[in-house]
């Protein structure tokens, strides 16, 4: 039964091609000690709303990425790295594209006037176009 | 058997340079005073901005300290540091031998 699945999951052929495995930042740079005081090193790890970038985007492994993990929080108690970071105009109306998360956030954002005027406009311009 | 720390400590923004300055001097005493020493220069980072607001604060004066100090002695400073009106955030870290090494303190215990 295992060996089957390794023989499935061993890269052959094209499927070789799709998964090019990623070194990490920590290894080009070679980084013995994750410090949460870095913080160059540290937003290379986190997304555009400074969350922790995950194993498969950062290349990291097990370990790493749990140092990783560590000192971003560490920073983040401190000040030095944002919890979040709102961006700015990402949205367009509702659905679009994004993950599904952004997407759930993005409809409790609505509050504020500017994002609610774009949406009342989208729906004007979705009415005349059809019209 | 003396073990490696890496302290840092946010002093209140607000309160006058001078005053943040005499912090690294008190927070040294104070280590000295449990048992502990302080390994090198007290790093001074100055004003820095927070990447959050803090108690509504966006400015505070950080301090790093390389410290060894035999397990469980710097317990009453933490203390002392989560009292203190003017230090907004603080932070103890054991550092990991290898890094403690890095460092130049590991071979000092």
């Amino acid at each position: 039964m295992t060996s089957k699945r390794n023989k499935a999951r061993s890269p052959k052929g094209d499927s070789a091609k799709k998964f090019k495995k990623k070194t990490s930042v920590l290894v080009t740079e070679q980084v013995e000690y994750v410090d949460y005081k870095d913080v160059n090193l540290l937003t290379r790890f986190v997304s555009d709303r400074s969350k922790i970038r995950n194993r498969r985007v950062t290349g990291n492994d097990v370990q790493q990425q749990r140092d990783i993990a560590t000192a971003i929080k560490n920073a983040r108690e401190m000040a030095l790295l944002p919890y979040t970071k709102r961006v700015a105009q990402t949205r367009t109306g509702r659905g679009g594209r994004g993950d599904g998360e952004g997407r759930r956030r993005n409809e409790e954002v609505t509050e504020t006037p500017e994002q609610v005027d774009d949406t009342i406009e989208s729906t004007d311009t979705g009415e005349t176009a059809e019209a | 058997m003396a073990r490696a720390y890496e302290l840092m400590v946010i002093v209140d923004g607000d309160v006058e340079e001078t005053a943040a300055q005499a912090w690294t001097k008190s927070l040294s005493d104070s280590i000295t005073a449990a048992g502990g020493s302080v390994h090198g220069k007290p790093d001074w980072w100055g004003k820095r901005q927070f990447a959050y607001p803090i108690d509504k604060k966006e400015y505070g004066y950080y301090i790093v300290l390389n410290v060894e100090a035999p397990g469980g002695a710097l317990d009453d400073l933490e203390r002392t540091l989560r009292i203190a009106d003017d230090i907004v955030r603080h932070k103890l870290i054991r550092l990991p031998d290898a890094e403690a090494a890095r460092r130049g303190m590991g071979s000092a215990a």
